[in-house]
């Protein structure tokens, strides 16, 4: 396969000499909190409020069969399901439970082989009743991106379409963006795991070309490059460039070829990506045939020196962990659910954290960044820097000035939302801001259209 | 969390720490060593130009802002950078009230009824110098003898700029010239256009900051460069060489600090290219055959007339597949 050129961006930046060890911290929440909103459509509580649940029970599902379900981790009763706040900064309709006993864990190996022996439709529709969400957002789910040609249908009605078969699958072990490091962590003392990870997974989605994606200048022990040489799997390193983490990207990298946009799916192309923290989840819910309750979380406090990577049971409210880990008396001017680049900014911190979410930032005074009303001053940095080819002044002002069919035509739909434009603008334009803005009023258009 | 309320605002929740005040700083930066040069040449009178220049385009933008009701932002460097370039294209010995004048034009005709920084058509700079020009042509041809302070003998082997020279004698005039002279600066001129090396500095810095990017530069000298060699290689005794044209006049200081300017010229990098390629080639169809002496501000001018239209030259899109693989 070839290798495309280096995508334009920001340097990730140097590793750290000791990477944050993942803690397995004692947490025992009192409340969970789950979202029924998704990319793909809204889930139906099967619960009712005031009804008991279980450890494993579902508590909502897709009715069209796109959408993962909701599982629950831990044995408790439904307080309601009413509006809450979500990640995202949106409201949406969650499930609270109160929580009766500690989470599900994951559990070392209690596998008994026998999942070797299912075929690949098997092994996909036990995935797509795992419960497995991810923090990258894809065109499709996790299940239907892996699926080979040949599963029948979802009932949705815009079912994916996954007649192609997949040529490449890639499995992402770089950070999405400066400042998490946990894909680079999970390389590292593992290797078997993720070297039969990989297989399982090549396994299932019938891929050609299997190829593990790492950051150049990151250190692979050899033990990991014998498991994955001898499989068949290659590594490939990318630059050291911020977005090479962003699907588009990391496929143009390393197959070449370009994922038809507005529409974003991998699929069309034959290729599937998968990060590495989200492999492992399924490698081990197959496994140990019990759905991931943890996620692996890194909440960083710049302006305390903190930097940890949390195991934490999915659903937890944000203000419950700080409580846990003694942390409520920080100094915080802005809570971000998502990372630094690519995350949302909340206004309070009784927000669940999701699977989707895999970095919390809390920002002091002093790390405080805030957006000026400036008119564009069309220095063109962002135009040399956006990795999509794309002119965000020229969108940026015309969403400002509400012509958003013209922003459309100078493709705004293509922008994949890093935020480089922004992060590098002189008179700190609120560039993804009105970007949003624009697609957000588009929708709107189209669906009063209707 | 203690604190009653927490900020919200959309992605990246970060910046690069670039503001338009460090990228004004950098261009002042930038041209420092030009102007020593001229201070090193032409003496105090040269300083006294700059600074009235300077000045009145502060009071300038501060009271414009204040009449029109705007916010006063003089701190961001853009008004002291716009008079620092006007002062550097005039010469040190024009009276006082020249630099006044052509600052208040820069700053009222060629920024701020445009809507301020980035927002102009034209470089204002060039708006306020052109004014003068027009206005005031022969106040402004006064050009005096280069004087070094300390280390150098005073250029004699012209008494008018290199361009003058060769509109006026031919290439017999100088052809004499060492390229030295040109690259030091010891050459009768404007205070900030005759020294190469110090140009070249300045130019060196504000492409390592990332505040420019090379394209419009080099597009610009060689363009220049080429012409100037081919004319001369069609009729030497006309038309004189590439590097001539290149180091004589202000072919350095209009590559560097003129032509990139925010808002004037194009933002995509075919455009930039375009624009480079455009201003070398105007500039010397003005200087070979145009009745002006100096080819460039013109050049520079006409070609921002045309910037929007250049910035149609759009980068490829990632994702616009019309056939998939």
């Amino acid at each position: 396969m070839k290798n495309g050129k280096k995508p334009k961006g920001i340097p990730l930046g140097r590793l750290p000499s000791s990477l944050p060890k993942p803690v397995r911290v004692e947490i025992k929440p009192k409340r969970l909190v789950f979202p029924l909103q998704t990319r793909w459509g809204t889930l139906r509580p099967l619960v009712k409020p005031g009804g008991d649940v279980s450890a494993g029970q579902i508590l909502a599902q897709d009715d069209g069969g796109v959408a993962p379900p909701i599982l629950c981790p831990c044995s408790g009763k439904v307080m309601g399901i009413r509006p809450w706040a979500t990640a995202s900064g949106s409201q949406a309709p969650a499930i609270a439970i109160q929580c009766s006993g500690s989470p599900m864990p994951q559990t070392a190996t209690k596998d008994d082989g026998g999942w070797k022996q299912l075929d690949a439709q098997s092994l996909i529709k036990t995935v797509m009743k795992m419960g497995i969400r991810e923090p990258d957002s894809y065109r499709w789910p996790l299940a239907w991106r892996l699926a080979q040609p040949g599963l029948p249908p979802a009932q949705a009605s815009w079912p994916p379409d996954i007649s192609r078969p997949i040529e490449y699958l890639i499995i992402n072990a770089i950070d999405r963006q400066p400042g998490t490091s946990l894909r680079e962590a999970a390389l590292s003392g593992r290797e078997t795991e993720i070297a039969d990870c990989i297989s399982l997974l090549e396994r299932v989605s019938g891929a050609r070309n299997t190829v593990l994606a790492v950051k150049k200048g990151q250190p692979i022990s050899d033990s990991l490059d014998t498991e994955l040489g001898r499989r068949g799997i290659r590594i490939i390193m990318c630059p050291d460039i911020y977005p090479v983490a962003l699907e588009p990207l990391l496929v143009k990298y390393i197959t070449g070829r370009e994922i038809p946009m507005p529409e974003g799916n991998s699929r069309m192309i034959g290729a599937a990506v998968v990060d590495v923290l989200t492999a492992l989840k399924v490698y081990r819910a197959i496994r140990d045939a019990s759905p991931p309750t943890l996620t692996l979380v890194q909440l960083s406090v710049p302006s305390a020196n903190m930097d940890y990577q949390l195991w934490i049971p999915e659903g937890m409210l944000v203000s419950e962990l700080l409580d846990q880990l003694q942390l409520t008396g920080i100094n915080a001017s802005k809570l971000i659910m998502g990372g630094p680049f690519l995350g949302y900014a909340v206004d309070s911190s009784d927000v669940p954290i999701t699977a989707e979410v895999d970095s919390i930032v809390v920002q002091g005074d002093s790390e405080l960044f805030l957006y000026e009303n400036n008119p564009c001053i069309n220095c063109g940095f962002c135009v040399k820097s956006c990795p999509m080819g794309l002119l965000p002044n020229e969108i940026t002002r015309s969403c400002e000035y509400e012509n958003f069919e013209g922003a459309e035509k100078k493709f705004l739909f293509y922008c994949i939302e890093c935020g480089i434009c922004a992060y590098v603008c002189p008179a700190k334009r609120p560039m993804i801001h009105l970007i949003r803005f624009g697609k957000q009023e588009i929708y709107r258009m189209r669906q009063s259209e209707q | 969390m203690k604190r009653p309320h927490l900020y919200v605002s959309s992605s990246p929740h970060l910046h690069s720490g670039k503001t338009v005040k460090c990228l004004m700083w950098d261009f002042i930066i930038a041209l420092l060593p030009a102007v020593f040069a001229g201070w090193f040449y032409f003496g105090w009178s040269a300083l006294l130009i700059l600074v009235l220049c300077v000045a009145a385009a502060l009071l300038t933008e501060v009271l414009y802002d204040k009449l029109v009701g705007k916010s006063i932002d003089v701190a961001n460097g853009s008004a002291i950078f716009t008079g620092l370039v006007l002062g550097m294209l005039l010469s040190s010995q024009v009276p006082w009230w020249i630099p006044i004048v052509g600052a208040l034009v820069a700053i009222v005709a060629g920024k701020e009824l445009f809507g301020g920084l980035g927002n102009n058509p034209f470089n204002s700079s060039l708006v306020g110098w052109t004014f003068l020009a027009l206005s005031y042509r022969d106040i402004l041809e006064n050009y005096p003898m280069p004087n070094p302070k300390f280390l150098l003998e005073a250029g004699e082997y012209l008494a008018y700029p290199a361009i003058y020279t060769l509109k006026d004698s031919g290439v017999d005039g100088i052809i004499d010239v060492p390229w030295r002279d040109y690259l030091l600066g010891n050459v009768p001129g404007e205070i900030g256009t005759i020294c190469v090396i110090a140009l070249l500095l300045g130019g060196a810095y504000l492409l390592y900051r990332r505040v420019i990017t090379w394209h419009i530069p080099v597009f610009f000298i060689v363009t220049v460069w080429v012409f100037g060699y081919a004319t001369s290689l069609i009729d030497p005794d006309t038309y004189a060489s590439g590097t001539f044209h290149v180091l004589g006049g202000w072919t350095i200081f209009a590559a560097f600090f003129l032509a990139p300017e925010f808002g004037t010229s194009p933002v995509t990098p075919g455009g930039k290219i375009a624009y480079g390629i455009g201003c070398g080639l105007l500039t010397m169809i003005i200087r070979l055959w145009g009745s002006y002496m100096e080819g460039v501000p013109f050049a520079i001018l006409l070609m921002n007339a045309i910037t929007p239209l250049l910035d149609k030259i759009r980068p490829r899109v990632v994702g616009r597949v019309k056939e998939i693989a």
